[in-house]
């Protein structure tokens, strides 16, 4: 009788080991609970919202894609499984290295690193016709230098004062985060 | 009943839409710095005042508007008085824009479907005495690339952050009170702020300072920021040369957090009842001194600290010795980073928080010292400041209830002890 | 079973423990309450809550489960089980009267002690918030009545007095003392996402943690457990009495059954 306990426990543990090895999910973002793991803001439920699953099954969530990279260049040691980004216009769940990016620093992000996510290269290359902006593929993004659009803004002021009417109605609607 | 429809219809809103057109025509009639007086009323429409005149409300106006902000203000020195802006359900935009410089807006209520005042490209101009309500959805006052405002007696509640201050330098916010939102204050890559005398309580996060550098907090009181799991009075994230400086930060789940913060001067603040003091993260040469702590669960927690100078607090549990009559005590004060580094790997471990067990083994796993931030002399006795609201309890009714649980359990045990 | 709770409320009153019994909880709750007094006020959940309800966890679950394994113990070592053998008495009634009995008994040493130290702590001037007065009786009431339960348990599984104190105190040390630090050493090498639901269940097992959880949680402090708990602790805030009182019958009951089985198997030997 009691080996059978055992067994079964064994099983079970076995099961649940290798339920793990699987592949990667995105988690729903939880947007009561949910922050940024660099910056400790809320996460909202939206397309700026990115997660990395760590080799041991921890999911951590960013409020920006900046902060993502943040995150992976401060920690180094850590083994990380998938990186998922999601697509500007649905907000699906892609895998980060399938992922098409688009940077300009009138692209307003929470955290204002300014580069999205798009699903297909189309759409980007469309975002970019509208709004303008710099193409970049996932290799590229490992080697962009996440400038924050403040010390941009320093720069830009002068040039904006003059059309800022044009400026005033991007900003209306930018991320109150 | 539809003949009733119609006359309510015709008796109010044909009125209303008379003086609505009247208003815009003639704010557009007055001469510069002249000043426009509106009658008490409810007026539908959105007024733009883009030339220095005062628009002023006499009575009650309530200035209704949907798709559109309720007003415009651009231009310079115009100032909007005593009137209360409505936002319907559906409305897209801010009720009150702002751009331009020198304009005063003050005693103005809004009550905001989406963001309340709407400050871009906006300088010298002050917001004094406003009453914002939101719907949690956006901001209360939202300043984008906006310096030098002054900010002054606002009540803001119900909103997404109470006051947003994006890219925008030089802005002075004080004595403002904001409750039952998110962020308080939610400050973000701008420098030289001054806040203080604000009373930030029951919202997610009392104020959040992200990317800024020089930004003095002084005399402000962050109060019972802790209803949400990773709630805090005060948080310094990436903040630069900060001073904050005899704050009240009371019953907070996190009195304050701070990460990335270097050249910080924490001084003579009030840590009062929080579920964790203060707690440090990656943080260099800071300046904690003179902060009181008292009846905080854990008073201080830090993490991948170095350089970091901490002196002369006042720790309530701690072990004190005076050797030299000072007013310091010999004992150093240490605060222990165990839990945080646990918990920060693993969060699920929060669940030992203060466990009998697990203050065993934070006695039995003593950290190293350099890793370790310690007060050397700490403070004998906590620095006055001035009392917060004592809680009221009725004596009479203890009284009662010790008077019930003594007699009935003395009753019940000589009743035990009978033969029967 | 009445009569056997009967008889087990009139042995505690007489006992020369129970005084000091009532001696400790007066002194350690008086000093607790006067230590109070120089905390501005205590509402809610602050340093002074969490110690006092720390200090409780200390001690009840340590006098409640010897008094609870002595007092079957002791009636085995001295022969008097093997009289209540010939009597048509079912080992689950006798173990439901011990409990009851003990657990009344107890109680009125305990409500005793804490009356007379909110007068004492009254009488010099320390005004204590009502709300945390009964959340505090509550809490010590439960962490009562669990761990006789266990008690009882362990004396029906023991046969001398000095087996029950060991055995006892083992139980007290690996709920309280180690437990944290006996979770983190085994959670550390289970996969991250099995470590949320494993703790959980496990807490379930070790009632002073429960407790303490609901401590924590009625007086305002559910935010410092963290996100994973948020959802479990934020929907129980409202039906919290209800949920605790069916998590204290079943784990009550299963409890009381073990030592049940275990007393009619030893009756049959």
């Amino acid at each position: 009788m009691r080996k059978i306990w055992i067994f079964s426990i064994l099983m079970i543990m076995l099961f649940m080991m290798s339920g793990c090895s699987q592949k990667a999910k995105p988690v729903a973002i939880d947007e009561k609970n949910d922050k940024c793991d660099t910056c400790h803001m809320e996460v909202g439920n939206n397309s700026f919202a990115t997660e990395l699953v760590l080799k041991n099954g921890k999911t951590l969530k960013f409020d920006d894609i900046g902060c993502m990279y943040a995150w992976v260049n401060e920690h180094k040691k850590e083994k990380i499984n998938t990186m998922f980004v999601r697509d500007y216009k649905t907000s699906a769940w892609l895998e980060a290295d399938s992922a098409t990016y688009v940077y300009d620093k009138n692209i307003h992000t929470p955290m204002a690193y300014n580069v999205i996510s798009f699903q297909d290269e189309k759409a980007a290359k469309r975002f970019i016709q509208n709004n303008g902006g710099t193409l970049l593929t996932y290799d590229q993004l490992a080697h962009h230098t996440w400038e924050r659009n403040k010390e941009m803004m320093m720069k830009m002021k002068h040039k904006k004062m003059k059309h800022g009417k044009k400026e005033m109605n991007k900003h209306d609607n930018h991320m109150g985060n | 009943m539809r003949t009733l429809g119609w006359i309510c219809f015709f008796v109010f809103v044909l009125p209303l839409s008379v003086h609505a057109k009247e208003i815009q025509t003639i704010i557009d009639q007055t001469p510069d710095y002249g000043i426009v007086k509106m009658a008490s009323g409810v007026y539908d429409e959105s007024l733009i005042l883009s030339k220095p005149l005062t628009l002023e409300g006499v009575g009650r106006v309530t200035i209704r508007s949907c798709r559109l902000p309720a007003v415009v203000i651009t231009g310079h020195h115009v100032v909007l008085r005593n009137i209360m802006i409505q936002q319907c359900r559906r409305a897209e935009s801010a009720a009150l824009v702002v751009t331009g410089h020198d304009h005063i807006i003050e005693y103005v209520q809004i009550v905001a479907a989406k963001r309340g005042i709407q400050l871009n490209q906006a300088s010298r101009t002050s917001i004094a005495h406003c009453l914002i309500r939101g719907t949690r959805q956006d901001n209360g006052i939202d300043l984008w690339d906006s310096s030098q405002n002054i900010i002054k007696y606002n009540t803001i509640k119900q909103v997404k952050d109470g006051i947003y201050i994006e890219n925008s330098n030089k802005n002075e916010v004080k004595a403002n009170f904001i409750h039952n939102s998110r962020y308080g204050i939610h400050v973000m890559f701008s420098d030289d702020l001054m806040i203080k005398r604000n009373l930030s309580e029951h919202n997610l996060a009392g104020a959040m300072i992200m990317g800024t550098k020089r930004t003095v907090i002084e005399h402000n009181s962050f109060r019972q920021n802790n209803r949400h799991v990773h709630s805090q009075g005060l948080l310094l994230y990436n903040a630069m040369k900060t001073s904050v400086k005899k704050n009240v930060i009371a019953a907070n789940r996190v009195g304050v957090y701070a990460e990335n913060a270097y050249n910080v001067q924490l001084i003579g603040n009030y840590f009062l009842r929080n579920a964790i003091g203060m707690q440090w993260n990656i943080s260099k040469k800071n300046y904690i001194a003179d902060n009181s702590f008292v009846g905080n669960v854990y008073d201080a927690q830090a993490i991948r600290c170095f350089n970091n100078t901490i002196i002369h607090n006042y720790w309530d549990t701690s072990l004190k010795l005076d050797q030299t009559g000072r007013g310091f005590s010999a004992i150093p004060y240490r605060a222990d980073p165990f839990f945080l580094a646990l918990t920060t790997n693993v969060p699920e471990y929060q669940l030992f928080f203060q466990a009998p067990g697990m203050l065993v083994l934070q006695k039995l796993l003593r950290s190293p010292d350099d890793e370790v931030m310690i007060d050397h002399a700490p403070r004998m006795n906590a620095l006055k400041i001035e009392q917060t609201h004592r809680l009221s309890t009725d004596p009479l009714n203890v009284n009662r209830m010790s008077l019930v649980m003594i007699v009935g359990s003395i009753s019940l045990l000589i009743m035990g002890r009978k033969r029967g | 079973m009445k009569t056997i709770a009967r008889l087990e409320w009139r042995l505690v009153m007489r006992q020369h423990s129970s005084y000091g019994f009532i001696l400790l909880w007066v002194v350690v709750l008086s000093l607790l309450f006067f230590i109070a007094r120089d905390t501005i006020d205590f509402a809610g959940y602050t340093n002074m809550t969490a110690t006092t309800a720390n200090m409780m966890l200390y001690l009840l679950p340590l006098f409640m489960l010897i008094s609870g394994s002595f007092t079957i113990a002791s009636e085995i070592e001295n022969g008097q089980w093997r009289l209540l053998r010939t009597y048509p008495l079912s080992p689950a009634a006798y173990i439901a009267g011990k409990w009851l009995g003990q657990w009344f008994g107890q109680m009125i040493l305990f409500t005793l002690s804490f009356g007379l130290s909110l007068m004492f702590s009254l009488s010099t001037g320390v005004a204590l918030p009502m709300k945390w007065i009964i959340v505090l009786y509550r809490f010590s009431s439960a962490l009562i009545a669990f761990f006789l339960m266990i008690g009882l348990a362990v004396g029906s599984f023991v046969s001398t007095r000095w087996q029950a104190l060991i055995v006892s105190v083992s139980i007290w040390f690996l709920f309280v003392m180690i437990w944290p630090t006996m979770l983190i050493a085994v959670l550390n090498v289970v996969p991250y996402p099995f470590i949320a639901p494993l703790l959980k269940s496990v807490t379930l097992l070790n009632p002073a943690e429960v407790v303490r959880v609901a401590f924590v949680v009625q007086m305002g402090g559910s935010a410092v457990f963290g996100q994973v708990y948020d959802h479990l602790l934020g929907q129980w805030q409202k039906p919290f009495g209800f949920i605790l009182l069916v998590y204290a019958t079943i784990y009550g009951s299963a409890i009381w059954l073990i030592a049940a089985k275990q007393l009619a198997r030893r009756r049959s030997i």
